[in-house]
C-alpha cells in the first residue's frame, strides 16, 4: 500500500485530477464528505488529505510515502526527503509586496509580515536588507493596510487579492510549483512504484 | 534468566559481529575541550553543543560526536586500529531547538589496506542492518567521482553545496536548473543528470556507471566501486547493497566510499558511514580511515515491545503487617513472573491476576 498525502484545497484537487488521469483513480474522494482517508485497495494506494504546510511533515516522517506540495513549502521547511518531480502546475511566485505607492525607508529596519519567516530571512539577507519578522498565518495582506508591517512576504499566484486590497508586487523573490517529494527510507522499499507514478506523470505533463 | 528486550540485545549482537572482526571497545569521556569540535562544526551537520566552562575556565562540550574523538586520540602509527563504540551523543534536534540524547553505535577502521578495509566495514554494515531486519538496503556512492564529476562539468567550489544539495534530494529537474543558470555545458549538463539516474543493485549499476567515466579521477573512483561490488560478491547481497548517489556527503570531511543504510519502517536512515580521509588530515594524521555509526535510537521507538500487564501476580496485602506480605511475596515468588504487592488496588494498573492476602492458603506458614 503507497501512502499518498495530499494538500486539501484547490491544488489537490487538480493533483488527484493528474493522479486519476495516470489510473490511479479512487473514485470515494469525489464525494462530498468529510473523510480524510481515501484507500483503493485494487490499485494498493491511500490518499491522505492534510494541511498544506503539512505534507512535507508527513512525509518526512514515513507518515506518507509519497506527497505533493509546493516548492515554498519545501523551501521554507527544508524537510529531509527526495523531490522527485516537479509537477508544474499550482505555479505561484513568492515575492515582497507593499501598499501602492510605497517606498522602502532604508534608516530602519523593515518590518515584514509573512507566513515563511526563514525564507524571507534568507531573502532579505540575499539582497542586504535587514529586516523584523512578524510571522502571521493567514490575511497577510492586512498587516500593510493596518500599519502593522511595512511589506508582506507572501505566495502571489494571480495578484488579484493584492490588486482588491490596494498592494502591489515591489519585487519578486522566488518562484514556486507543485513538487512530487518521497521519503526518503520508503523510497527505498517502494522505489519500483514509484518511479512507475514518476514516469507516467512525466508522460502527461 | 529475564529475556532482554531487543533494544537491549542488538547491543549486544553487535558487539559479538564487531569482536568477531578483530573490533577493540573505545570508551570515551563524556565531555572535552570545545576547541575540537568547534573548528570542525560542519562535520556535525549543525552548532548546537552543550557548552559549559570548567573549574580552570577552559570551555568544556558534551560529546556530540564520537569519530573525532577517536581520531584526535589515535596515534598516527603505522598500526591499523579497529575500534567500535557504544556511546550517547548530545546534539541540538535538527529543526528543532532542543538538545537531545543520542545513542550511537558504530565503529571505525582507521589505517589498513583500503580496498580491505572497505570491504570489511559495508560488510559489517550489512551485517548490522541484518542484524535488525533482513529486509535492509545499504546505499553506496563515491565522494571522489562526485568530485570528479563536478570538475568535468565545470561546477565552481562556491556552487558545489549547492549541487550536492540537489543531488541529495535525486531533484533532478532542480538539477538541470541550477546547471544552466550556472553555465554549465548542455551535453555535460545532461551527462550528470544521466549519473544522478544511475541506481540500483550494485553490480548492475557500478557496470553502467562505467559509461560515464570522463577523467582519470572518475576512472579511479570506478575502479574502486568495482573491486568493491567483487570483493564482496560472496555475500550474495547484491538487491539489498545498492549504488544511489543521493547519499553523498560533505566533501570536506568524505573521500572515497560513503553509505547509508535504511530498514523498512523507519523513515529515516538508520546507518551512515563512509572514507572520511579528508578529515583525518584535518587532525593532521596521514592514515586512512573509513567508519559508520547506527543510530540506536531511532531504532527504539520502532522495536519498543509493549508489555501486555504491568504485573503478573497483584497481591493486594491490605492491614495486614509488613513483614507478612513480604513473606507471602517470598513464597509465591516461584510461582509467578514477577509480583507486585499493594495495600489497595492501585488505580490504572493491568495486572493479569490479582489476589487478595487472605486467598492466600498458609500464611501462618509463610
Amino acid at each position: 500500500m503507497l501512502n499518498i498525502a495530499l494538500p486539501k484545497g484547490r491544488l489537490g484537487d487538480k493533483v488527484y485530477t493528474l493522479f486519476s488521469e495516470i489510473g490511479y483513480g479512487c473514485p470515494s474522494m469525489l464525494e462530498d464528505n468529510r473523510k480524510l482517508v481515501f484507500e483503493s485497495e485494487e490499485k494498493g494506494i491511500r490518499y491522505l488529505l492534510v494541511k498544506p504546510s503539512d505534507v512535507a511533515i508527513y512525509v518526512e516522517h514515513g507518515a506518507a510515502d509519497i506527497g505533493v506540495v509546493g516548492k515554498d513549502v519545501l523551501m521554507e521547511y527544508n524537510p529531509d526527503v527526495y523531490e522527485l518531480l516537479d509537477l508544474k502546475i499550482g505555479q505561484c511566485f513568492l515575492a515582497v509586496a507593499a501598499k501602492n505607492g510605497w517606498t522602502d525607508d532604508l534608516s530602519a529596519p523593515l518590518r515584514v509580515a509573512t507566513k515563511y519567516p526563514n525564507l524571507a530571512q534568507k531573502y532579505f539577507a540575499s539582497v542586504n536588507r535587514q529586516i523584523e519578522i512578524i510571522k502571521l498565518n493567514g490575511s497577510i495582506e492586512l498587516a500593510p493596510i493596518l500599519g502593522l508591517s511595512d511589506v508582506i512576504f507572501d505566495i502571489v499566484e494571480t495578484g488579484t487579492t493584492l490588486r482588491e486590497n490596494n498592494l502591489s508586487v515591489y519585487a519578486k523573490a522566488y518562484n514556486s510549483s507543485a513538487r512530487l517529494i518521497a521519503n526518503k527510507s520508503r523510497y527505498q522499499f517502494k522505489s519500483e512504484m514509484i518511479d512507475f507514478i514518476c514516469r507516467k506523470l512525466e508522460a502527461i505533463l | 534468566m529475564i529475556k532482554l528486550p531487543f533494544r537491549e540485545q542488538l547491543p549486544l549482537k553487535l558487539r559479538e559481529i564487531y569482536e568477531k572482526y578483530g573490533y577493540k571497545q573505545y570508551r570515551m569521556d563524556k565531555f572535552e575541550p570545545y576547541d575540537m569540535y568547534r573548528e570542525n562544526k560542519n562535520f556535525l551537520k549543525n552548532e548546537g553543543i552543550i557548552t559549559f566552562t570548567d573549574p580552570s575556565g577552559r570551555l568544556m562540550a558534551l560529546k556530540p560526536d564520537v569519530t573525532m574523538s577517536i581520531i584526535k586520540n589515535s596515534a598516527d602509527s603505522d598500526a591499523t586500529r579497529k575500534l567500535y563504540y557504544n556511546e550517547n551523543v548530545f546534539r541540538l534536534l535538527p529543526g528543532r531547538n532542543e538538545f537531545c540524547e543520542i545513542n550511537q553505535m558504530g565503529l571505525e577502521f582507521i589505517g589498513g589496506d583500503n580496498s580491505y578495509a572497505q570491504a570489511e566495514v559495508i560488510l559489517l554494515a550489512m551485517r548490522s542492518l541484518e542484524a535488525i531486519n533482513e529486509e535492509y538496503r545499504l546505499n553506496v556512492a563515491h565522494m571522489g567521482y562526485i568530485a570528479a564529476l563536478m570538475d568535468f562539468a565545470g561546477i565552481q567550489n562556491g556552487d558545489r553545496a549547492e549541487c550536492i544539495a540537489l543531488m541529495r534530494q535525486k531533484n533532478l529537474h532542480g538539477l538541470g536548473e541550477f546547471m544552466q543558470k550556472t553555465g554549465v555545458d548542455p551535453d555535460k549538463a545532461e551527462a550528470v543528470r544521466a549519473v544522478m539516474s544511475v541506481t540500483g543493485s550494485i553490480k548492475k549499476a557500478v557496470g553502467k556507471l562505467s559509461d560515464y567515466v570522463f577523467s582519470d579521477a572518475m576512472q579511479a573512483a570506478v575502479s574502486e566501486l568495482q573491486d568493491l561490488t567483487d570483493t564482496l560478491s560472496f555475500t550474495g547481497c547484491d538487491g539489498k547493497l545498492q549504488l544511489d548517489f543521493s547519499v553523498i556527503n560533505d566533501p570536506d570531511y568524505y573521500n572515497g566510499i560513503v553509505f547509508q543504510g535504511y530498514l523498512p519502517n523507519i523513515p529515516r536512515a538508520v546507518l551512515s558511514g563512509g572514507r572520511y580521509d579528508n578529515l583525518m588530515r584535518r587532525f593532521g594524521k596521514q592514515r586512512n580511515a573509513i567508519g559508520f555509526a547506527l543510530y540506536l535510537g531511532e531504532l527504539e521507538r520502532f522495536f519498543s515491545e509493549p508489555e501486555e500487564y504491568d504485573a503478573d501476580l497483584l497481591l493486594i496485602y491490605g492491614n495486614m503487617p509488613a513483614k507478612i506480605a513480604l513473606k507471602v511475596v517470598e513464597m509465591l515468588k516461584p510461582e509467578y513472573k514477577n509480583i507486585r504487592a499493594e495495600r489497595s488496588i492501585p488505580e490504572g494498573i493491568r495486572a493479569r491476576k490479582i489476589m487478595n492476602i487472605s486467598e492466600v492458603g498458609d500464611i501462618r506458614h509463610a
